[in-house]
């Protein structure tokens, strides 16, 4: 018989009786652990955290190699050796403010900003030195849509002495429905103006800069360059890694924001040693696979919830305080609300935060190829004709086959009475529903579904004439045909 | 009876009845060695374990440790457990039992921060000391009841 020989550290033993050793016939680290635990069922809550994992402060020695991994618990113990329940004692400093001490003690409060920021000077974590480090605080904001909303008139109603917003876009009637930080007056305007309006009137102390501009990877450094944090607020997976990557070249703290239909995400990349967005998503999903946020749609409260996390993540790294979503993302499922955080390690293959980054210069990246977003026919041939062209040939009643690969909900809201609905899944195996002597013409929201829908059929064998719908129903909108309403 | 405050705590303590806080006794002579290991060992993170004679409550001796955290050392420690182990065994023997450990922050507030918070064992009592530019500014106590909850500090007197 085997005897398993166990010792207990001094600092873990009043939770084993008092005991420094045991001996047991078991001669597994697995069958050891078992043997305590029965033995001492509180010792369970000791050794191991609610998710069953063993809690960081336990180490597990056999004689002088680390067996901690519960890999190695199943390997035998010999009778000669020693299995050591030892504790680690570890720590580490409290979260820095990414504003420097300096920096602080040179900003000063005014008595009316004494009175206006009350209710933070009044909190133990923040106080007048918390305030001051928001107060030094530059922070951009890249995307003045839905979760910018939230996030720029927090920041500026928080006091952010410095906000900059980056955004190509204008407001449209149906960026109103989550875009909180516009209105109706402002349909037309660019993003960017209607922002900078709304955070005058929320707070002029502000040094507010707007930069109406699309991010690429040649001016994206120019514009984060030197600012303390970046905030995520952009709607596309180009974008998203393009900030990433500049915000990892420029060494700049990142919170990362996202929503699509009922679910958002929310998490901090490139803070304290923690992984960045491509260590999570090493590469994005196929072009067309998920549509993007425009294409998708989302509740309208949820930006404000997703938004309005990020925006405290950006504070709480500003003032160096509580526990920050860095190594952790936090999903948020809005239809069931439930939430969970699941960890997020580095990545030590990443190609731009690893060990040996592949990745140093921000314009060495093809963004467009990365994200499957090459011009429409620059691989494939895959013909499209403009919605001019597709309302003339309706017009004159030409012998063609239009399919409609949206989902049921956006036909719902657009219908295209003559189409064909096959969803890209079932194209492959409905293929005989096409005729190849037939011009078949594709359609989905913005024109790229139905380019991957095009290819599929190609790579599946199919033959006939295809055609894309040139930026899709979209662009559709605006045409009007002679006979109205009997079409669109 | 006053909070014991050493010429370094720069904010003073909790005025006495404010909060009821389980005291920590501590004789000067250690709290010294703390404050001395914490000064020459800046700007890296010093740390140790805190010893008293068996069945009694106050801590009479440190043993300062080797932070065996190779690079990063200005923002974490780590005790070796065979270091300790040893330590246990050897040093200690059944005249002292470990009270605790301590450790300093390095140009940081004496606070528990979540990855000390972590690695404390239900208990135990954790010393932290700050820091600045070198010179020791404020030595706070800590400990937990159970692991999932959160540390709570307790004050600490000198004798």
């Amino acid at each position: 018989m085997s005897m398993g020989r166990i010792f207990v550290s001094a600092t873990l033993r009043s939770f084993f009786g008092r005991n420094a050793s045991f001996e047991t016939d078991h001669n597994t680290i697995k069958g050891m652990l078992d043997f305590l635990t029965d033995e001492y069922p509180d010792s369970r809550n000791i050794l191991f955290a609610e998710d069953g994992k063993l809690r960081s402060f336990i180490r597990i020695y056999v004689d002088t190699e680390d067996r901690t991994d519960p890999a190695k618990w199943e390997e035998t113990v010999l009778d000669s050796q020693e299995v050591l329940l030892l504790p680690a004692i570890a720590g580490g400093a409290p979260t820095k403010s990414i504003i420097s001490e300096d920096r602080r003690k040179e900003t000063l409060l005014s008595d009316k900003e004494v009175e206006r920021y009350e209710k933070h000077l009044l909190l133990r974590q923040i106080g007048v030195k918390g305030q001051k480090r928001i107060k030094a605080a530059r922070v951009v904001v890249v995307g003045a849509g839905a979760l910018g909303s939230p996030v720029i008139q927090y920041l500026a109603a928080a006091g952010v002495g410095n906000i900059k917003v980056i955004d190509f876009d204008e407001v449209s009637i149906n960026n109103l429905q989550n875009q909180v930080l516009h209105t109706s007056r402002d349909l037309d305007r660019p993003k960017v103006a209607s922002a900078r309006d709304k955070v005058r009137n929320i707070n002029r102390d502000i040094l507010f800069e707007d930069v109406n501009l699309k991010l690429e990877a040649d001016n994206i450094a120019d514009e984060i360059d030197g600012y303390d944090l970046v905030i995520d607020c952009s709607d596309n997976y180009k974008a998203r890694y393009l900030v990433n990557d500049a915000c990892v070249i420029c060494d700049i703290p990142l919170v990362f924001g996202a929503i699509y239909q009922f679910e958002g995400q929310v998490s901090v990349f490139h803070y304290e040693d923690g992984p960045c967005y491509r260590c999570l998503f090493p590469s994005p999903p196929p072009a067309g696979l998920v549509p993007t946020c425009a294409e998708g749609g989302s509740i309208s409260p949820l930006a404000g919830i997703i938004g309005s996390i990020q925006a405290t993540e950006a504070l709480k790294i500003i003032m160096g305080i509580g526990e920050t979503l860095s190594g952790k993302l936090l999903t948020v499922d809005s239809l069931y609300l439930r939430s969970k955080i699941i960890d997020v390690t580095k990545n030590e293959k990443c190609p731009i935060c690893g060990e040996h980054p592949s990745i140093s210069v921000i314009q060495d990246f093809d963004y467009d190829d990365f994200c499957g977003l090459k011009a429409e026919g620059d691989e494939v041939e895959i013909e499209g004709v403009t919605p001019e062209e597709l309302s003339e040939r309706i017009e004159r009643g030409d012998n063609i086959l239009i399919i409609d690969v949206r989902e049921p909900h956006e036909r719902a809201i657009l219908k295209f009475p003559n189409a064909v609905v096959i969803p890209i899944g079932q194209l492959a195996r409905r293929m005989k529903e096409l005729d190849p002597s037939q011009d078949t013409i594709f359609i989905c929201k913005e024109g790229k579904r139905s380019v991957l829908a095009i290819t599929t059929l190609r790579e599946a064998g199919y033959k006939g004439p295809l055609y894309n719908l040139k930026g899709g129903m979209d662009a559709m909108r605006d045409i009007i045909f002679s006979n109205e309403g009997a079409w669109l | 009876m006053k909070y014991h405050g050493i010429n370094a705590l720069k904010d003073g303590y909790k005025e006495e009845g404010e909060v009821a806080m389980t005291e920590v006794m501590i004789k000067q002579a250690a709290i010294d060695m703390i404050l001395s290991q914490g000064e020459k060992i800046y700007p890296y993170e010093g740390c140790g374990v805190l010893l008293r004679r068996t069945g009694q409550e106050t801590i009479t001796e440190v043993i300062a440790c080797r932070n065996a955290v190779a690079d990063k050392a200005t923002e974490h420690f780590l005790i070796d457990p065979l270091e300790l182990a040893e330590i246990e065994k050897e040093s200690i023997g059944n005249e002292y039992e470990i009270a605790g450990f301590y450790h300093t922050h390095p140009d940081q507030k004496a606070v528990v921060s979540a990855e000390d918070g972590r690695f404390m064992i239900p208990g135990m009592i954790y010393a932290i000391l700050s820091v600045y530019d070198g010179h020791p500014e404020r030595l706070r106590f800590y400990r937990k009841d159970d692991p999932s909850d959160k540390e709570k500090e307790t004050g600490y007197m000198g004798g």
